[in-house]
């Protein structure tokens, strides 16, 4: 086994073994051998002419069906930025239902998110600072994509049950027992519509995956300097 | 930006087209493509192997292009492209949109002399 091919089996390692994997590694080779030899009639030295040839394609990140690549740091920043902005609105949504007794547990519990997002930023900002555009991460676009369905379909599911916990709580003997329902007031208003409210501020959860899933495109690594 | 990162940001959209364009002249594999675009440019623009794989996937993928092995006596085996009738639909029309854009850049980003 020659250098090249020795570079090109280091491509391909940790890549499933596929039709696809094994023309695309023989396509690569034989192109690597070609500039290796052009290189070579040039004047290069053989060693260096397949050191040059190698080095010309060092990573196949991006090549591959199920993936891409993603410069990672402006990636997490612009997804965390986007969770905060998702989790003030839902903050500021969620102002009016201080007054009611589950709405400051939510409040508190945004500011929370809201927090802890904001030092997920802070430190990716801090931490990956030397690491410009150089840093990139394989990402299975499929897993991924599965993954953030699999999260709607959880969310829709609590709701679901939530909604249907609230309503039995609230109405059940309503309706077992014919007791008429009484909201006495305003206030009594209030805290059942925000009982159905509240939980669908959840949605900041699966609006942050939806989003984490459509900013991969932007920041998708391009190989033309 | 230095004059090369411009130009290979210029160039970035059209690298598809490029390469039909190629093709449309005779069958090729991978670096002779590279090489015959880095000739044709007179040296100035090199053209990056993942970028010549990824645009060849798409193309293929598309059914703008088609492949075949070639047979060589030594080395690694040589994967040859050819442009299909669809390719060479695609190509024609990239070429007139081009020549519309052209027009219209040409058109937004340059001052008339007249107005100077």
């Amino acid at each position: 086994m020659n250098s090249l091919q020795q570079h090109v089996e280091h491509l391909f390692r940790g890549y499933p073994n596929t039709t696809r994997t094994r023309e695309l590694k023989e396509e690569i080779l034989g192109n690597l051998e070609a500039k290796a030899a052009d290189l070579a009639a040039q004047g290069w030295s053989e060693e260096e002419a397949r050191q040059r040839a190698a080095a010309s394609l060092t990573t196949i990140n991006g090549l591959m069906d199920d993936g891409m690549s993603i410069a990672l740091k402006p990636y997490l920043s612009e997804l965390l930025q986007w969770t905060m902005i998702y989790l003030v609105i839902a903050w500021i949504i969620s102002i009016p239902a201080r007054a009611v007794g589950t709405g400051l547990v939510v409040q508190l519990t945004l500011i929370g998110a809201l927090l802890l997002t904001g030092v997920g930023y802070a430190l990716v900002r801090l931490f990956m600072r030397g690491e410009t555009q150089a840093s990139y991460t394989y990402i299975k676009t499929g897993r991924l994509t599965k993954a953030v369905r699999i999260l709607w379909v959880l969310w829709a599911l609590f709701l679901a049950i939530n909604w249907l916990d609230t309503t039995i709580l609230r109405f059940g003997s309503n309706v077992w027992y014919g007791r008429p329902v009484e909201i006495t007031g305003p206030y009594q208003w209030a805290v059942t519509a925000y009982s159905y409210a509240l939980p669908v501020l959840s949605l900041v959860l699966p609006l942050a995956a939806s989003r984490a899933l459509r900013l991969l495109h932007r920041h998708e690594r391009s190989d033309i300097a | 930006m230095t004059e090369q990162a411009i130009s290979s940001e210029f160039i970035r959209g059209h690298i598809d087209t490029i390469i039909l364009r190629f093709l449309s002249e005779a069958d090729n594999y991978g670096y002779e493509i590279i090489k015959s675009i880095l000739l044709a440019s007179d040296g100035q623009y090199e053209l990056k192997e993942p970028s010549l794989y990824t645009s060849l996937k798409r193309l293929e993928a598309g059914g703008l292009i088609s492949s075949y092995w070639g047979d060589q006596s030594q080395g690694g085996r040589r994967k040859y492209y050819r442009i299909t009738p669809a390719g060479e639909d695609a190509y024609r029309k990239a070429v007139a949109d081009w020549h519309r854009a052209r027009r219209l850049i040409g058109q937004l980003i340059e001052r008339s002399s007249a107005h100077e």
